[in-house]
């Protein structure tokens, strides 16, 4: 009795200090989280097509039971964490990529995955999505989507002024005299707008349209390209506009985005990409497309804005990147990425969407885009383009372009020679 | 206890003396035992057995119990002030490394911009080449500065143009507390709040720094930098710490002012449990307060399971104690069972003994004993059978006597009368030698009274044979005080006038002698002797319808029943030449017998 009383009382003791020293085990294996292989994916998207992306991701985890993809949206502050990232030997294992002349020896090589799985079918694919991520003949990135820059107009102020809807073939002069129809400073209402602070990518076509180019296509001289008499009459147009007021300067400090205003209807015209035709829609704004006008009787030139992804090399889980990678380039993906265009051909076909109307110039816009980007010509791009964009933030503001072009390249001519 | 002890007399404690006190101290616990023992003494086996059972588990199980509580409460209590101060200390530290930053940075920006070599704006905002350029550069250095959790660095000028990220609002700013402090007092502020000027502003708390820039030339004079701290991860990291330990966390700055603190109802008491802190960097103050009841009630429900084990524990010691000590009690109560059974006189009793324990043991001399009894009982029940029978003989003689004395006499006055003098004696002797046989008044009487009964019956043999016979006593004088059972010689000396003398003829030797404690008599005569088989069934009872023999068989009988087995008749004989038979008894005197034994 007395035993049995000192081994229950010993258990007791013993059940009640186990129950008091609760230390659950935490320890949590690298890469892994609730049994799941972690898949680490940063995007610099925000509101509406980072939900996109989201979607993508958690479709694939049903497809992968034991994989959770950790969305990582990184934003306005993408380059700065995704360069933090690479340099601490920790970036995110799959992620959305642009620049690779900056980041491309940061990043895995595709080629040889792409050929060891036929089911990606790499001629499905916009042959011209390549060249942009491609750095020296390897490929760095699988195409996820793209934009061409197209004109979009307010149908109801164009119907308000009498103004004849875009055609095919229009030149800049018509749509300098319908900017200026449009344009009414009493209701702070403008036909055009123009970034005070453009990204110097997004004039570009602008510049081909004219003849003119940042720089040489062989990527060797700017003297003669960058303030060619087409490059400079190509920017004095938009500043210009700026100047003669027909045209609002947006996106700078303090001041509205061109979408915003054109949302709230007071803007005639703006020149942008695919990306916020949902948010049009959504503001309900009556607005049709139109490719881009031309210099006279120069041809249009078209410009592609593509997003890639592209597998970290620091990435300690390359297969399984390649798979979500892939799954991101399928059918089944693209048709949920409506914020741009689709990058199979394949899905085009089934969609039909470049038969909508609305969706059209874009795809007669890619037709034209056949040069190059500056970025891809000159691995020192980044730095000429500090003292380009100083010149065209001034020019924007109405300021005389060719001197300010003359500096640039006076001020670049270091960077390009050998 | 329910029985009240008065304490036993204490003797006068003569200052310091320690044995005297320790005697006095063990005398009581003496006296407290003994009054424990009384109190346990008035309960039964079980009960006593039950509570010994019950305190004995009780002991250590208490015991244990404290123990496990104290130490768990107490390592689980260690871990939550250290969590708390480990917590504390990670946000005060994580609250210095950002205002280091802040103010780093602050300094560093500061003297970017006051130096003209790199700064040479000629507009707030920019218009020329060189502007841009400069602004690219500073917004370069702005960038530069923005660490991971910065959320935004912003030079904003007198004209209200800004450079920094895109996505701000110079008016909203304005409309915020910490510009206006800024704007009222001239120097630098800083501030906890939510800012509402991001156009997609995702994070809920910053830590803002304010500084006027002064630099009395240049278009930046009279600018103001700011810079702001995403303190999301703080703020959880405080949420955490607020619900994990139902703290509340108060910052304030170094006037005092409230900074932050925590959104509860509760109020402070006085026994909240306090970590107070200051920042090495502007002083702040960083407390954080636990109620205490919430800051034991890990201990608490430590406590609570403790308890319920206990209990548990109790109610199972209960119920072993219970089933133990009936169990044992049991054992003891079957034995007491047999022995009112054997009082009642049922001594067949036996108990089942399977054990070997004490108890056991108990019970198997308990068998035994009530064996030997049984044995003894059996004995003196026999003896008391020959007693009975030989009383039932007796009473059945006794009814006799008178009608055969009164004929005896009759006959005798008809002899007397008629003149026949020799029936008349033989007639006298007869009675006297019926007289001693009938009498059973006294069972021992002494040789001397045996030897004069004996007299009458040899004046009978006498008139009856004649003077042929001879009969010699040998004996001291005195022995004849000795006892002897009554008519013990008559049926010997009647056995040898009818089996051993022919016509009474023959030598008859008495002998008594005395001998260690013994007395002997040995009893001869000359006769014809018996045979060896007749010998050995001399004093035997007699076949039942056989008459006569009866007589050595009494002797014997008259023997065992006076002494049991403590005596010896031995007989020897040779054919032709006689018999002697002996016969040896424990020596007593007749006044010992007078004193003791007669009723």
């Amino acid at each position: 009795m007395k035993k049995k009383n000192m081994w229950f009382s010993l258990i007791l003791a013993v059940v009640v200090l186990v129950m008091s020293a609760c230390s659950s085990n935490n320890a949590s294996v690298d890469g892994k989280k609730d049994g799941k292989t972690v898949l680490r994916f940063a995007t610099w998207d925000t509101g509406d097509t980072l939900k996109i992306q989201q979607d993508i991701a958690k479709a694939f985890e049903k497809e992968n039971k034991d994989v959770k993809v950790q969305v990582e949206a990184y934003g306005d502050g993408f380059d700065q964490k995704i360069a933090a990232s690479f340099g601490a030997k920790n970036p995110p294992d799959v992620m959305y990529m642009w620049d690779f002349t900056t980041y491309h020896q940061s990043l895995e090589p595709l080629d040889s995955f792409a050929q060891k799985d036929p089911d990606i079918k790499m001629d499905d694919f916009y042959e011209g999505l390549f060249n942009y991520s491609k750095v020296d003949d390897k490929l760095y990135g699988m195409p996820a989507g793209f934009s061409t820059m197209v004109v979009y107009y307010n149908k109801k102020l164009f119907d308000e002024y009498q103004i004849s809807y875009p055609k095919e073939g229009w030149t800049w002069d018509e749509f300098r005299e319908i900017a200026k129809k449009l344009t009414d400073k009493s209701k702070k209402q403008y036909g055009f707008a123009v970034s005070s602070e453009p990204d110097t990518y997004d004039l570009q076509g602008l510049v081909w349209s004219n003849g003119g180019s940042f720089i040489s296509e062989d990527g060797k001289k700017i003297d003669g390209a960058m303030n060619s008499p087409e490059t400079v009459e190509a920017l004095q147009l938009y500043g210009d506009m700026v100047k003669d007021g027909i045209a609002v300067s947006t996106g700078g400090k303090n001041q509205q985005s061109a979408s915003d205003i054109f949302k709230a209807g007071k803007l005639g015209m703006l020149i942008n990409g695919i990306w916020p035709i949902q948010g049009y829609k959504d503001a309900k704004i009556d607005f049709g497309t139109a490719m881009t006008p031309s210099f006279g009787s120069k041809p249009v030139k078209g410009l592609i804005a593509s997003s890639s992804i592209s597998i970290a090399k620091d990435s300690k889980q390359k297969d399984l990147a390649w798979k979500f990678v892939k799954f991101f380039s399928s059918e089944q993906a693209i048709k949920m990425r409506t914020a741009d265009l689709p990058v199979r051909k394949s899905v085009v076909e089934v969609t039909k969407v470049n038969e909508d109307p609305l969706y059209k110039p874009f795809y007669t816009m890619l037709e034209q885009a056949t040069n190059t980007p500056a970025f891809l010509l000159n691995k020192n791009w980044n730095e000429v383009n500090r003292n380009l964009s100083a010149a065209i933030n001034a020019a924007m503001l109405g300021q005389d372009a060719k001197p300010l072009l003359d500096k640039a390249v006076k001020e670049s001519e270091k960077y390009i020679a050998k | 206890m329910p029985v009240v002890i008065e304490p036993p007399l204490i003797p006068q404690i003569s200052g310091g003396d320690r044995h005297c006190l320790h005697r006095v101290l063990l005398v009581y616990i003496d006296e407290l035992t003994w009054g424990n023992t009384m109190f346990m003494l008035n309960l039964s086996t079980q009960k006593r057995l039950f509570i010994m059972f019950l305190v004995v588990a009780l002991i250590p199980l208490l015991t244990l119990g404290v123990i496990a509580y104290d130490q768990s409460s107490k390592v689980v209590n260690g871990k939550l002030s250290n969590y708390n101060h480990f917590a504390g200390e990670k946000i005060k530290t994580q609250l210095e490394q950002i205002l280091e930053d802040m103010y780093y940075s602050a300094a560093e920006i500061e003297q970017y911009l006051a130096d003209n070599t790199s700064v040479n704006l000629q507009h707030q905002q920019p218009q020329t080449y060189e502007d841009f350029k400069v602004v690219n550069n500073l917004e370069r250095l702005l960038q530069a500065h923005k660490k991971a959790n910065i959320r935004g660095i912003y030079v904003i000028t007198s004209s209200d143009f800004y450079y920094g990220d895109y996505d701000f609002n110079v008016e909203q700013l304005k409309k915020q507390d910490i510009w206006k402090r800024t704007i009222w007092s001239g120097d630098s502020e800083i501030g906890i709040y939510q800012p509402s000027y991001y156009k997609n502003h995702t994070s809920h708390h910053v830590l803002g720094l304010i500084v006027p820039l002064k630099f009395s030339y240049g278009v930046l004079n009279n600018s103001y930098l700011l810079i702001e701290t995403d303190i999301d991860d703080l703020f959880d990291l405080m949420t955490v710490l607020e619900k994990d330990l139902h703290s509340r966390i108060t910052i304030r700055n170094e006037l005092g002012q409230l900074l932050y603190h925590s959104k509860s109802a509760e109020e402070n008491q006085k026994d909240d449990i306090i970590w107070k802190e200051h920042t090495r960097i502007n002083n702040w103050e960083f407390e954080i307060r636990i109620p205490r009841d919430k800051f034991y009630q890990s201990s608490q429900v430590i406590f609570k399971i403790v308890s319920i084990g206990i209990l548990i524990a109790l109610i199972l010691a209960l119920i072993l104690s219970y089933v133990f000590s009936s169990r044992f009690t049991k054992r003891i109560l079957k034995l007491k069972f047999a022995i009112d059974e054997v009082s009642k006189g049922i001594i067949d009793t036996k108990l089942s003994v399977d054990t070997k324990d004490e108890i056991g043991k108990l019970g198997l001399h308990f068998n035994r004993m009530v064996e030997k009894i049984r044995q003894l009982m059996e004995e003196v029940r026999e003896k008391e059978a020959t007693k009975r029978e030989a009383e039932m003989k007796a009473i059945h003689y006794q009814i006799n006597p008178h009608l055969l004395f009164n004929t005896l006499n009759t006959i005798q006055w008809k002899a007397r009368i008629d003149g026949n003098e020799e029936i008349g004696k033989m007639l006298l002797h007869l009675t006297k030698v019926l007289e001693g046989n009938l009498n059973f008044n006294m069972e021992l009487i002494s040789i001397k009274e045996e030897l004069l009964a004996i007299r009458h019956f040899f004046a009978i043999q006498e008139l009856r044979y004649g003077p042929n016979f001879t009969v010699s006593v040998n004996m001291n004088e005195n022995l004849k005080q000795g006892l002897i059972p009554r008519m013990t010689l008559q049926p010997m000396l009647e056995n040898i006038f009818f089996h051993a003398f022919e016509d009474g003829t023959g030598n008859i030797n008495l002998e008594f002698t005395e001998n260690n404690g013994y007395f002997q008599l040995v009893v001869m005569d000359n006769g014809k002797g018996i045979s060896e088989e007749k010998l050995k069934t001399l004093f035997t009872k007699p076949n039942e319808k056989v008459r006569g023999g009866i007589g050595l068989y009494n002797v014997y009988q008259k023997f065992y029943i006076h002494y049991g087995k403590d005596f010896l008749i031995n007989t020897d004989s040779v054919v032709g030449k006689g018999t002697a038979i002996t016969i040896t008894w424990p020596i007593r005197w007749v006044e010992e017998y007078d004193e003791h034994g007669s009723h």
